[in-house]
């Protein structure tokens, strides 16, 4: 009996976690979408997937004028 | 004495500008001009016939249905962030964050999640959507209305998260404690426990929510500028005034937007009042 009750409360632990973790992708995923976005240049921008990573994570530089 | 000069100030910046948008209500001016015509009451029945200026608080509902959402999700987290779990505050952070964004760097953030071929559109191609039969999140007047609604509860659940969350914690742990004694439920905990003592902030949310919905502003005239059936009474306001040049008519939907207000809140010091009776 005592155990059932220990089972229980497990799974609903479980399913708290499985909530906020979806919850936090949610939250994370637009934000980090647009940060990875900023560290690519112009073309790398233009033909990657905007789920991938950036290339090169330090690229901090002026990229306008090298469409 | 000393108050004075807020006086003057409040007199001077509210109450004046106020003054002068209820005069000019009842005037045909575009703006510029130096003849202002008098026409009476004709801009309010121009705002309450037309239907393109009176049927735009429809879109208003979606916001509305959306904040209930919103809270009953916020409602949902602040239990489960009550209780003892592990990484809460990391979680709480990133529900919380939104909230510290500039308006202007979300809309920018979710123009980029729904564009065509953008981080929503890739994700549900990377599930096994075909990218060609997925709507334009924001080109489709049946769907657009929802995406923005989507972007506000996702914007605003984080306060509504941390007001819930404090309102939980105030309550007493030895209630906790004894109806755990009982043999109480999570739920029974929450019907008869945390709901009760927290009702009076999610009926003070709820009355919030119905105001924000008049109000909405910012996300749909930044994201769409009121573009296929996403135009707010407020965007609209703003776009007849100052596009269109109708100063008058502009003026007349802000004095019927504030008589709006105005109704909530008498309604909601109302149901307060007979709430704190009732208590007493």
């Amino acid at each position: 009996m005592d155990s059932k009750i220990y089972e229980q409360k497990e799974a609903v632990k479980i399913l708290e976690y499985v909530l906020l973790v979806t919850i936090s992708a949610v939250y994370i995923l637009p934000i980090f979408v647009v940060l990875f976005g900023s560290l690519k240049d112009s073309r790398e921008f233009m033909t990657s997937n905007p789920l991938s990573l950036p290339n090169n994570f330090f690229n901090f530089q002026i990229t306008g004028q090298r469409l | 004495m000393f108050l004075f000069v807020p006086l003057l100030f409040l007199f001077l910046f509210t109450y004046l500008p106020l003054g002068d948008m209820i005069r000019l209500s009842f005037y045909k001016w575009d703006g510029i001009s130096k003849k202002k015509e008098f026409i009476g009451l004709k801009n309010y029945i121009e705002v309450f016939s037309r239907p393109e200026y009176f049927s735009v608080l429809k879109v208003s509902l979606y916001y509305f249905a959306g904040s209930v959402i919103q809270i009953a999700l916020a409602l949902l987290l602040a239990v489960i962030f009550s209780k003892k779990l592990r990484f809460t505050n990391i979680f709480k952070g990133i529900i919380f964050f939104p909230c510290l964004i500039n308006g202007v760097a979300i809309s920018f953030i979710f123009l980029y999640f729904y564009k065509a071929g953008g981080t929503l559109d890739t994700l549900l191609v990377s599930i096994g959507f075909e990218q060609e039969k997925l709507p334009l999140w924001l080109g489709d007047p049946k769907i657009v209305n929802i995406s923005l609604v989507f972007v506000s509860v996702w914007r605003y659940i984080g306060q509504n998260v941390v007001m819930f969350t404090g309102a939980i914690q105030s309550i007493d742990t030895q209630i906790f404690e004894a109806s755990m004694i009982d043999g109480a439920s999570g739920w029974q905990q929450f019907k008869y426990i945390t709901f009760p003592s927290i009702k009076p902030i999610v009926s003070l949310n709820l009355i919030l929510a119905v105001k924000g919905a008049i109000n909405v502003f910012e996300i749909p005239y930044i994201m769409t500028g009121g573009a296929s059936g996403s135009a707010t009474f407020v965007t609209k306001t703003i776009e007849t005034a100052f596009k269109l040049k109708k100063i008058g008519l502009a003026s007349s939907m802000g004095v019927v937007l504030l008589t709006l207000i105005m109704l909530v809140t008498f309604v909601q010091e109302w149901i307060f009042k007979s709430d704190r009776q009732k208590s007493k």
